[in-house]
C-alpha cells in the first residue's frame, strides 16, 4: 500500500466512508468538498505506522464503525485507533512539528565506511538536495537545524537509522536525501532502493514533544 | 518465474517508476487468491494504461461473471507506461497479472479487447513484454491461447495473424462458453486444434487460421478461402436476446488511484435505432434491448454500496431513447440526492425534460453543454441520417443561455460523403450564429460565452451504409483544416480544434483492411510503435518507414474505398445488419433522403431474421 499517493489515501478514506454510511460536513463555497483531512502527506514509496486522519461528521463514529470501515479498505490499511477531536478551525496538520523515521538500505560497507557513517551528524553543516520551489531544480541546502536527533548502525549488510526531522506546515524535511546524503558521505553505493517508514508525528506542547492527537485533552 | 520471483523484481523496480499503483492491483473487489488445481487460467488484457483500461466497463462485466464460474479465475493485465516497460526489460521481468503476479505465459488464455484501431500496436507489445510468440502458427500446445473481442473484432483481419480465436458480438454468455471448451481441454487434454475446431461451431466464433483470403493480380481481395471444411461459411455474432438476463457486476474493482471515470456506471440499454449512417455501433449492436428500471435501480444501489463511489454514470447509445427514462431518472436522482452522489447522464437529448433535471441536478455549477451536429448543413446532415435539426440546437441554446450556461461544445466530422466547402461553411456559420444568440440574450456582454468547435476527421467503417466510400485524401483534410481555420480567426470567442489527419489515415486503414495490415503491423511495432492512440508518444517516423516497407500506401483499398457488390476484405463475419440494408442506406444517403428512427417503423435492417426486435414500430 506504500504507492499510494496522499491523494489516493484521501479518496480510499472518502469511499469507505461512503461505503460504512458515514456522512460528511461539507465546505461551503462554490465548490462544495467533504472537510476531510490527511495528516501530513507521507511520500510515495514510504511506509507508515502512524497516520492520522480527521473527518467532521454529524454521524457518531465508534469502534464499530471503525471495524466497518476496516473491513473496506484493502490490505494494508486500517484504522487503529479513534479520538473525537474539538471542532475548531485549524486542522490537526497544522499542529504537527517532527516525525520520526526508520530506515534501512541494503549495502556492503568496508569498517572505514562504517566508521565515516557514526560521523555523518559530527559535521557542522549537513548539506541535503532539495528540490527548489521556484525553479524545481536541486539546490543544496543545510539541513541540521531540522534534524532533531539521528542515530544510524550498521548490521548484516544494512545501514539502519532512526531520525527524528521537521514535519511541520512551514518547513519539512524528507528523510529520502537525507539518507541519500548519509550515503554519500560514507561513499556507499546504494545497489538497491532505500526503504523507509514513518514511526510517529509529533507536536508541541508546554514546550514538550507529545504524539499529535494528544495535543488535544481527551474529548468525549 | 514464478510469482515470489516477479515479486522481488516488482519491488525493486516500482520504487523508480511512475503511478507505481498501477501495477500493484490489491484494489477492493478484485478477486485475489489462491489458483485451485486444475482450473482455466484466464488474463483479461487491456491494451492500453491501467486509468483507461479500469475506466471501461466491459472488462468488469467479463471479469466478474468468469470468476463467477466454478471452472476459472479471472485476471487482469494492462499496457505498462513507458518507463515501466524499460524497467521490465532491463530487469528481464515478464508481463504479469496485477491479482496474482502470475507471468502471462503461464496463462491457459489470454483475451485482448479491441476498444480501437490505434491500441492496436499495444496488443503486440504486451505479448511480446509476456515473451509469448506474436504469430498464431508460432505457438505450440503449450503456449495460451491468444483471443480477442470487442468491436473492433468485427474487422479482425488486420489482427489475423496473431489470434487463434475472434469473438464477435455480445460477450457475456460467449466468453463463457469459450471458457468452458478450454477448461475441457485442460481436463481431458485435447489438442490446440480440437479446440479451435469445437469452438468454431459456437455462435460469434471467428477461427482466422480456418481460412486464407485470395487476391486477384492486383492484389484486390476476391474471396475467403475455407481452410477447415467443418468451418462455417459465414459467422454469425453472438447475441444475447434479453439484456436483464445478461450477467451485470454488483461489485466493481475500485481502483487505488484515479483514473479516467471514477464511478459506477449501468449500461440502462444496449443498441440505437437512430440509424446516424456513419455510425459503427449503431449498426454493431442491434437490436435495441433495454434494462428495466427496477433491474436498473437495483444495480445502480449495490453498485454504489460496493464501491463507495460519488457518481453514477448511465451508459447507452442515446440515453434519453430509454422508453422509460424520466421515471427511472427521477427515481435515481432522488436515491442519490440524498445520499450526495452525482449522476451524470451523458449523451442526453436537449429536451425540456434535461433541462429540468440539469438544472435540478448540478445546482449552481454549469458545466459546458455539447452538441454533436457532426455537419455543417442541413443537407449534409440528412445525407448521414443525423437527425438533429439547426432549430432544435437554437431552442435547446435559448434555453441555455436563459439558464445561466456560459458555454458549448460542438463536434462535426470533416470528409463525409458529398461534403463540399459550402458544409464546412455551415460548420463556422453556425459557431457565429450561436455567438450572436448569446451576445443577444446577454445584452451585448459577449464576453461571458464561448463556443468551443471540434472537428474530426471522418473514418468510414465497416457494417455501416458509409462502408464503400473513400476516406479523404491526407491532402484533402490538410486544405480543409486550414480552410476552416482561416475562418474561425475571424470570429471572437470561438475555439476550433481538430484532429491530426495521419492518425485518421491510419485508423481507416486499420478498420477497413485486410491480412495484409498484419504485415504492417508487425513492422510498425519493431520500428518502435507503440501508444499510437496518445500525441505525445506517436511515432510517425516508425509509421512512415512501416507504411512503406509493408508497401501500403494511398492506394489501399482501405483508403479509397470499394465499388458496391464488389467483395469486402471483413465480409466473413455476419453483423447481422444486412449488406442490402446498408447498400440501400448508402444510395439513400446520396440523395440526401433521411431514414426514420426504428420506432416510427421497421426499415427492415435484417437483425430480426436472427432475434426478435422488440423495439421496432413501437411509436407507428
Amino acid at each position: 500500500m506504500k504507492y499510494i499517493s496522499h491523494l489516493d489515501l484521501h479518496r480510499l478514506f472518502k469511499r469507505s466512508l461512503k461505503k460504512a454510511g458515514i456522512r460528511t460536513d461539507y465546505s461551503k463555497g462554490f465548490n462544495p468538498h467533504e472537510i476531510v483531512n490527511v495528516v501530513q502527506p507521507l511520500s510515495l514509496g514510504f511506509e507508515s505506522s502512524s497516520e492520522y486522519f480527521e473527518l467532521e461528521t454529524p454521524d457518531t463514529v465508534d469502534r464499530a464503525v471503525m471495524e466497518e470501515l476496516n473491513r473496506s479498505l484493502p490490505m494494508g490499511i486500517a484504522f487503529t485507533y479513534l479520538k473525537k477531536l474539538p471542532l475548531q478551525k485549524k486542522n490537526l496538520s497544522a499542529y504537527s512539528e517532527y516525525a520520526t523515521y526508520r530506515f534501512s538500505v541494503p549495502a556492503q560497507l568496508t569498517e572505514e565506511q562504517t566508521r565515516q557513517l557514526q560521523s555523518f551528524m559530527d559535521q557542522p553543516q549537513i548539506m541535503v538536495l532539495k528540490r527548489s520551489k521556484k525553479t524545481k531544480e536541486p539546490v543544496a541546502k543545510d539541513v541540521r537545524s531540522q534534524i532533531r536527533s539521528f542515530q544510524v548502525s550498521y548490521e548484516d549488510g544494512r545501514i539502519l537509522g532512526e531520525c527524528m526531522l521537521r514535519c511541520a506546515s512551514n518547513e519539512t524535511l524528507n528523510p529520502l536525501p537525507l539518507v541519500q546524503a548519509l550515503c554519500a558521505y560514507a561513499c556507499v553505493e546504494v545497489c538497491s532502493s532505500i526503504a523507509i517508514r514513518r514511526l510517529e508525528l509529533y507536536g508541541l506542547k508546554d514546550g514538550r514533544l507529545i504524539s499529535l492527537p494528544e495535543i488535544y485533552d481527551e474529548v468525549l | 518465474m514464478n510469482c515470489n520471483e516477479v515479486q522481488e523484481k516488482l519491488d525493486r523496480i516500482l520504487p523508480r517508476v511512475e503511478k507505481p499503483a498501477r501495477y500493484i492491483g490489491e484494489e477492493p473487489n478484485s478477486v485475489i487468491r489462491a489458483p485451485r488445481e486444475g482450473e482455466l487460467r484466464f488474463a483479461f488484457c487491456f491494451p492500453d494504461s491501467y486509468e483507461i483500461g479500469m475506466s471501461y466497463l466491459g472488462m468488469q462485466i467479463l471479469y466478474h461473471g468468469l470468476n463467477r464460474t466454478d471452472f476459472c479465475y479471472c485476471e487482469r493485465a494492462f499496457a505498462p507506461g513507458k518507463d515501466m516497460i524499460d524497467e521490465m526489460r532491463a530487469e528481464g521481468l515478464p508481463l504479469f497479472t496485477l491479482e496474482t503476479k502470475t507471468p502471462l505465459s503461464q496463462f491457459d488464455m489470454i483475451g485482448f479487447t479491441l476498444q480501437y484501431e490505434l491500441c492496436y500496436t499495444n496488443i503486440l507489445l504486451m505479448l511480446n513484454l509476456a515473451g509469448i510468440p506474436l504469430n498464431a502458427k508460432d505457438r505450440g500446445e503449450d503456449d495460451p491461447i491468444i483471443v480477442c473481442g470487442g468491436p473492433c473484432a468485427f474487422n479482425a483481419e488486420p489482427l489475423a495473424d496473431f489470434f487463434d480465436i475472434v469473438l464477435v458480438g455480445d460477450g457475456e454468455l460467449q466468453l463463457k462458453e469459450l471458457a468452458k471448451l478450454a477448461h475441457q481441454r485442460k481436463t481431458e487434454g485435447f489438442s490446440k486444434e480440437e479446440l479451435l475446431l469445437r469452438a468454431c461451431k459456437l455462435p460469434g466464433v471467428y477461427i482466422p487460421s480456418f481460412y486464407q483470403p485470395q487476391y486477384d493480380e492486383k492484389g484486390r481481395y476476391l474471396r475467403m478461402h475455407k481452410l477447415h471444411p467443418q468451418a462455417p461459411d459465414q459467422v454469425r455474432k453472438a447475441i444475447i436476446d434479453d439484456i436483464n438476463e445478461a450477467e451485470f457486476p454488483e461489485e466493481n474493482i475500485v481502483p487505488l488511484i484515479e483514473v479516467v471515470h471514477d464511478r459506477s456506471v449501468i449500461e440502462i440499454m444496449r443498441g440505437c435505432s437512430r440509424g446516424c449512417r456513419f455510425c459503427q455501433a449503431g449498426m454493431l449492436y442491434r437490436p435495441v434491448r433495454q434494462r428495466t428500471p427496477e433491474k436498473i435501480a437495483q444495480l445502480a444501489q449495490k453498485q454504489l454500496e460496493s464501491s463507495g463511489n460519488s457518481e453514477l454514470s448511465l451508459l447507452s447509445l442515446s440515453t434519453s431513447d430509454h422508453t422509460e427514462f424520466e421515471p427511472l431518472v427521477l427515481q435515481l436522482m432522488d436515491y442519490c440526492g440524498k445520499r450526495q452522489i452525482s449522476l451524470s447522464l451523458p449523451s442526453l437529448r436537449l429536451d425540456n425534460f434535461a433541462f429540468k433535471i440539469m438544472d435540478e441536478m448540478q445546482g449552481l455549477r454549469k458545466t459546458g453543454l455539447t452538441f454533436a451536429p457532426e455537419a455543417g448543413t442541413q443537407r449534409l446532415r440528412d445525407v448521414i441520417n443525423k437527425n438533429i435539426t439547426e432549430a432544435e440546437i437554437f431552442t435547446a441554446l435559448e434555453k441555455a443561455i436563459e439558464l445561466g450556461w456560459t458555454s458549448v461544445k460542438l463536434y462535426f466530422m470533416m470528409g463525409l460523403p458529398t461534403e463540399t466547402d459550402e458544409d464546412l461553411d455551415g460548420i463556422a456559420d453556425l459557431a457565429d450564429r450561436i455567438m450572436k444568440l448569446a451576445a443577444a440574450k446577454n445584452q451585448g456582454f459577449r464576453g461571458r460565452f464561448s463556443v468551443s468547435v471540434s472537428v474530426a476527421n471522418f473514418v468510414p467503417k465497416p457494417y455501416t451504409p458509409f462502408q464503400w466510400v473513400p476516406q479523404n485524401t491526407e491532402a484533402e483534410f490538410e486544405r480543409k483544416h486550414q480552410y476552416l481555420a482561416a475562418k474561425f480567426k475571424k470570429l471572437k470567442g470561438v475555439t476550433f480544434h481538430y484532429h491530426d489527419s495521419y492518425t485518421s489515415r491510419l485508423e481507416a486503414i486499420f478498420a477497413r483492411g485486410g491480412r495484409e495490415c498484419c504485415e504492417l503491423l508487425r513492422i510498425a511495432y519493431e520500428n518502435g510503435c507503440i501508444f499510437d492512440a496518445w500525441t505525445e508518444f506517436f511515432n510517425r517516423q516508425g509509421w512512415d518507414l512501416a507504411l512503406q516497407q509493408a508497401g501500403i500506401d494511398d492506394s489501399c483499398l482501405a483508403l479509397t474505398g470499394f465499388a458496391a457488390g464488389e467483395p469486402l476484405p471483413w465480409e466473413i463475419i455476419d453483423c447481422g445488419v444486412s449488406e442490402e440494408f446498408l447498400l440501400r442506406e448508402y444510395n439513400k444517403s446520396l440523395q440526401a433522403q433521411t431514414t426514420p428512427d426504428c420506432r416510427l417503423g421497421c426499415n427492415g435492417c435484417g437483425i430480426n431474421r436472427y432475434t426478435e426486435c422488440k423495439w421496432g414500430n413501437i411509436y407507428e
